[in-house]
């Protein structure tokens, strides 16, 4: 990459570390370390809260879906303006003026100190991995494209963070969330604007070719439980999601927690709403733009440069004749999208064939070199992962480039330090006072969390690196977040429900965490509906539970 | 495994107060929350531009689908 890109993400990194920390004020008390004593505006909040959800994931693996898969994958967000009105007048309130510092606080007051126990204990280990697994995205992407050591590119990401969270608390986490989402959005829109500019045809004509392979297909309306993005799984399923993620996750929680009033507070949660659709269609209409841009311009038949030059030291000659049938391949598939332009009438669906038939000629190519990849190095490809940062790295210029991965930079900080941040939080909160020392004095818990905060930090480090060589972990560790979610969310549901006592509560959870595990590996359904039933099933566990044995099950 | 365990064996003690300084709207109610009108009406008017900007968003997303695609 070029020096003045560098240079970019450097002065970026600073900055964000610098005035993170110039900006928190009262740290010295747990409340301003933890809640910036409920000070925040409620664009500062809306905007962190965005920012935390928007990881390098997002900025790096979304425009590949979008180039791979299209525009379906949108659905899945359907459910958040719905969730976010819900939130507003339901656990919000409740959470904001209950006097926690955590979610799960609240319902040690609503049922019982083990329920509160168990619930934290579960966000720990959860949030905990996939801290993990959010910093090894990017940082493999950025090993693998610049060609640095991975420990050096998690550290990279992962030192700046834990400093600046470690210092500030949640206010130096909420202040860089602001500038994080300001410059994400700037690099998205910059993006646009040169891949507009520099396309070979005219936005209608890329907008053709684009359908012509189903890549403006977003919404499916088929009810289908085995298919993972139909608008239902979106409207239904991510409903839930989102109320889950949004209402009891204490990395979200903690943002709208910190806000100045209940309106405030409601009023950032809107903003999401507000934002989300249109920013995730701008993420993965870039990744449509790059695949048309890429009918014109000829890719490399490997993205992940790395793995590229695993298979031509391995299998040099086997390796030259597959590019070389990609390259006759790729010029018959580009006079193909021409056509496409060009055609009007009966001849665009004649052309539409064509290009479609190329195409597929063109993914059996490779195919055969992801196969070769998966035979050389031992490990799934996720070449998807390397299209965006390939095309950033090669096609935009100087300048650009530096903002885009300063942004990528900004993006995994941003989730990673809000992590870290409720992690601590929950780790000296409902663990360290709850259960080991309550009566200490602010400073001593401040040292506490400031210690928490390196803790995890380093903890996400270390997992960040095994991550990244067992590329199924991170699907793993997001299966067994699912687990998690929606009988979290089942809980704080029923504790709204007049008469709920605590046995109901925590033996609906565990009885929830299991329904979710026997559909997660016992049947087909996909993993959005295991919110709606981990809610719904410890709802119907929790209620009758608590209606007819009351408190006394341990007793009787 | 063990710490289901380990949260199974818990004392089931009721909520204590926090022990150290709470924020200033941590003691009152939800439903007392200081709340000025302004903060009302902003929630009320940002979610009459959620909902407008939700339905232009996903109706142009719906267009481009029947216009483009086969």
């Amino acid at each position: 990459m070029h020096w003045i890109n560098w240079l970019i993400v450097g002065a970026y990194v600073v900055w964000v570390v610098v005035d993170g920390i110039r900006k928190s004020k009262d740290t010295d008390t747990v409340s301003g370390y933890f809640l910036a004593n409920k000070s925040l505006s409620w664009w500062v909040v809306g905007l962190s809260v965005m920012a935390t959800q928007l990881s390098a994931v997002t900025m790096i693996g979304t425009p590949g879906q979008g180039a791979t898969d299209g525009m379906r994958f949108i659905q899945l967000y359907l459910g958040l303006p719905l969730a976010m009105v819900i939130l507003g007048v339901t656990i919000v309130p409740l959470l904001h003026g209950a006097g926690v510092y955590t979610a799960y606080e609240y319902l040690e007051r609503r049922f019982d100190s083990r329920t509160r126990s168990l619930t934290s204990f579960l966000f720990l280990i959860s949030r905990g991995l996939s801290a993990g697994a959010i910093m090894a995205a990017p940082g493999v992407v950025f090993s693998a494209v610049f060609g640095i050591p991975l420990v050096w590119a998690v550290a990279l990401i992962g030192i700046p963070t834990v400093i600046y969270t470690m210092i500030g608390g949640v206010q130096a986490v909420a202040w860089a969330d602001v500038k994080q989402m300001v410059l994400i959005v700037i690099a998205l829109v910059a993006i646009m604007i040169v891949l507009i500019v520099k396309m070979p045809v005219n936005p209608d004509e890329a907008l053709r070719i684009a359908g012509a392979t189903g890549r403006l297909e977003v919404f499916d309306f088929s009810f289908d439980l085995s298919e993972r993005y139909t608008f239902w799984s979106g409207v239904i399923g991510g409903t839930f999601l989102m109320l889950s993620y949004f209402g009891t996750d204490q990395s979200q929680v903690q943002r709208y927690l910190a806000a100045k009033s209940v309106g405030q507070a409601k009023s950032s949660l809107l903003m999401s709403a507000y934002w989300k659709i249109p920013l995730q269609a701008l993420v993965l209409m870039v990744g449509v733009g790059v695949f048309v841009y890429y009918q014109f311009v000829r890719p490399p038949l490997l993205y992940n440069p790395a793995q590229e030059a695993a298979v031509m030291a391995e299998r040099g000659p086997a390796y030259d004749a597959l590019q070389n049938d990609y390259a006759e391949a790729f010029t018959l598939r580009q006079e193909a999208a021409q056509a496409v332009a060009d055609a009007s009438g009966d001849a665009a669906t004649a052309a539409m064939d064509v290009f479609v038939a190329r195409e597929a000629n063109i993914q059996t190519i490779r195919g055969e070199a992801l196969a070769m990849v998966e035979d050389v190095t031992g490990e799934a490809s996720g070449d998807t992962n390397y299209i965006f940062p390939r095309f950033v790295l090669s096609e935009l210029p100087i300048g650009l480039a530096g903002i885009f991965i300063a942004g990528v930079f900004a993006a995994a900080m941003s989730s990673i330090a809000a992590e870290l941040n409720a992690l601590s939080t929950a780790s000296v909160i409902d663990f360290y006072r709850r259960w080991m020392k309550p009566d200490a004095d602010d400073a001593h818990y401040l040292a506490v969390s400031k210690g928490a905060t390196a803790f995890w930090g380093l903890f996400a480090c270390v997992v960040a690196t095994y991550a990244a060589t067992l590329g199924s972990l991170i699907e793993v560790v997001n299966r067994f977040g699912s687990f998690f979610y929606g009988s979290i969310l089942g809980v704080f549901l029923l504790a709204m429900v007049p008469g709920a006592k605590a046995p109901g509560a925590f033996y609906g959870l565990i009885i929830g965490m299991g329904a979710v595990g026997f559909v997660a590996f016992g049947t087909s359904i996909e993993y959005l509906w295991q919110n709606v039933i981990g809610a719904v099933v410890v709802l119907l566990v929790g209620v009758p539970l608590s209606r007819f044995v009351g408190d006394d099950l341990e007793g009787s | 495994m063990t710490a289901l365990a380990g949260c199974l064996t818990l004392p089931r003690t009721v909520q204590e107060p926090l022990a150290f300084p709470a924020p200033e709207s941590h003691d009152v109610m939800p439903e007392e929350i200081p709340n000025d009108g302004s903060d009302n009406s902003r929630f009320r008017t940002t979610l009459i531009r959620v909902i407008i900007v939700q339905v232009v968003a996903l109706g142009l997303l719906l267009l481009l689908q029947l216009r483009y695609q086969p």
